[in-house]
């Protein structure tokens, strides 16, 4: 009788233990290298939820890469959204601080990108809640770098970072410096 | 304005989940900015500012604590002095009041000017303005602030004043500080 207690209670303290060293390392790894995530919505038509509302894809998000705020033109990445902070949209950044874009959509024809920011767009331009809605967003809200999609199985892919050729910049900021016209 | 301001051991505290971590800043050169690092879930920042946007409530090389607690939970009110990152660079921060929330109407123009604008602060932004407002730049020269930019509030400020050991001197250039018990619970809520 003793000996079945003791080891349920020798059980019990294993599993304290184990429980509060496993819980703050996972939540730590979940907040700073990365996490999971459903997308929701049809605004990254075709590269993301191509079949709209039957099936969701679900993304792998990469907060180590964007730790120190690098990113590239044509990466799909995560931010806070900057009219909502409780929620998180998905876009792929179009241009970099220093970019010209032309706008489709916005009240300016030609925006230059702010230091500090990056345009974001949608790829199903029209039905995409983005830069050309709300402008340059701040550098400072970005989450996570999309890299790779894994679920469905059958739609289990890297995500390139390839710009779409209809939105080549104006002029880009490597442009500028050179003296390119 | 340039301060020399040598690093501060680093070094962190693990209390269950909560992280207290003492930084060495670089000096910046306008506005109460400061340096910090990782944010985690549940925090509590310490942080070292410099600059003379937020005199007199925070003098530079104050030492100030925030928390996160209220940011998470959309708990920010007018009048919290909160630290934000930078719009235009995030990796520095920047420590403001908060002086208007989405919706408020803002007057933008002087208030001692004849013409008076005013601007609403757009949804899920704020403006931020620093108390010394003649030498701040705040929303007022970069517009408002998205709310997902604040990093935390502050709740205590304490003040620190340097001693150079001559003991203590070596090719690394240690030095000691000295805390002076000067422990200033400011009005940092209204």
């Amino acid at each position: 009788m003793a000996q079945s207690q003791g080891w349920v209670r020798r059980y019990f303290k294993a599993f304290c233990k184990g429980f509060f060293v496993a819980v703050p390392v996972a939540v730590t790894f979940l907040d700073q290298v990365a996490c999971v995530a459903r997308v929701e919505g049809t605004s990254m038509q075709p590269s993301l939820n191509p079949g709209g509302s039957q099936s969701s894809d679900v993304v792998l998000l990469n907060h180590w890469k964007v730790r120190n705020f690098e990113v590239q033109r044509g990466d799909i990445v995560s931010l806070v959204s900057p009219k909502n902070p409780e929620q998180k949209i998905i876009k792929r950044v179009i241009a970099l601080e220093g970019d010209i874009v032309k706008t489709i959509g916005h009240k300016n024809r030609y925006v230059r990108v702010p230091r500090g920011h990056i345009w974001v767009e949608g790829d199903h331009h029209g039905h995409s809640f983005d830069s050309n809605s709300f402008g340059p967003v701040s550098l400072g809200l970005l989450h996570a770098h999309a890299t790779h999609i894994l679920w469905p199985p059958e739609r289990w892919q890297k995500l390139e970072s390839v710009l779409p050729p209809e939105r080549l910049l104006v002029q880009s900021e490597e442009d500028c410096l050179q003296g390119s016209p | 304005m340039e301060v020399q301001l040598d690093e501060l051991p680093e070094y962190f505290l693990w209390t269950k989940y909560l992280k207290v971590t003492t930084h060495g800043v670089d000096p910046v050169e306008c506005g109460a900015d400061v340096q910090a690092k990782e944010v985690s879930r549940v925090g509590l920042y310490m942080y070292q500012c410099s600059g003379p946007s937020m005199e007199p409530t925070i003098q530079n090389s104050d030492i100030v604590f925030a928390e996160n607690l209220s940011r998470h939970f959309y708990g920010i009110q007018r009048g919290d002095i909160v630290v934000a990152k930078s719009p235009s660079d995030p990796k520095s921060s920047i420590c403001k009041r908060v002086i208007g929330l989405e919706g408020d109407k803002i007057l933008t123009s002087s208030p001692a000017g004849f013409f008076k604008n005013h601007s609403y602060v757009p949804k899920g932004h704020v403006w931020l303005e620093g108390d010394n407002l003649q030498n701040s730049a705040d929303s007022r020269y970069y517009g408002p602030v998205p709310y997902g930019l604040i990093t935390g509030r502050i709740f205590l400020k304490m003040k620190l004043k340097s001693h150079n050991c001559k003991a203590f001197d070596t090719d690394e250039k240690l030095q000691t500080w000295a805390l002076i018990m000067d422990w200033s619970y400011g009005a940092f809520t209204n």
